[in-house]
């Protein structure tokens, strides 16, 4: 296995492992979750409808990454999905919101602001670095299909 | 290579799930040990009484917050926001 696919592999598997730790630990105390979503600066059906689609959301690019078809797009949206979550923070941190708690499930919620944001920034060059590698796997294909 | 894409993508949900299930919602493992305190809010209304910090702690949302203190001791504190009022 060539280096290029070792690094590919583990963008995947971090990404996979994140998310499913993520959504998993929410699930599991959900009541704490619910608790940490009413405080967020939305509206209360907006929050009540993002407490189901963000575990939904995140088990859903999990399990799209674990399939060959689907995995380059599910990178794709887990970056953007990333990049969301690292705005969001990034107006927590400038108190465009005022003080409120993170809506993080398990270890993920001990986890200040600022280390979230260092966390969240360490994934999206995560999923940048796959969608690189991914893109010149693409184009050293298609010149070797035209070379052929 | 197909095998190897499914190995990893099996050892990720495996790694996702399996510490998250291990690590989520459960005491210490040593709440045992842990010395059982009365707990009390900001209003220094009694909360819980004779539980150990591991479980006073499931009382709050995470937060950087104080959110219970022990009676006898002001140093021993759970951060978070109180879940139930």
């Amino acid at each position: 296995m060539k280096a290029r696919d070792m690094v590919l592999h583990a963008c995947y598997f971090l990404f996979i492992s994140m998310f499913l730790y993520a959504a998993v630990s929410k699930l599991m105390t959900f009541q704490v979750f619910v608790v940490q979503m009413q405080r967020q600066p939305f509206s209360d059906a907006y929050g009540q409808f993002l407490t189901w689609v963000i575990p939904l959301v995140e088990i859903l690019l999990a399990l799209m990454m674990t399939v060959n078809s689907f995995r380059k797009l599910a990178l794709y949206l887990s970056t953007s999905l990333m990049i969301c979550f690292t705005g969001y923070i990034i107006l927590v941190q400038l108190r465009f919101y005022g003080k409120i708690p993170c809506s993080c499930g398990g270890a993920i919620a001990k986890l200040s602001w600022t280390e979230h944001l260092l966390f969240n920034l360490l994934f999206i060059a995560i999923g940048f670095a796959g969608i690189y590698i991914e893109q010149r796997a693409e184009l050293l294909e298609k010149s070797f299909k035209l070379a052929k | 290579m197909k095998k190897i894409t499914l190995l990893f993508a099996f050892a990720a949900v495996l790694t996702g799930v399996g510490s998250a299930v291990a690590t989520t919602g459960k005491p210490s493992a040593d709440a045992s040990a842990e010395p059982y305190r009365n707990w009390i809010n900001w209003n220094d209304e009694l909360v819980l009484v004779n539980v150990p910090k591991s479980i006073a702690e499931q009382h709050c949302a995470p937060s950087i917050e104080v959110c219970l203190r022990a009676q006898d001791n002001v140093y021993v504190y759970t951060t978070g926001y109180m879940l139930y009022k």
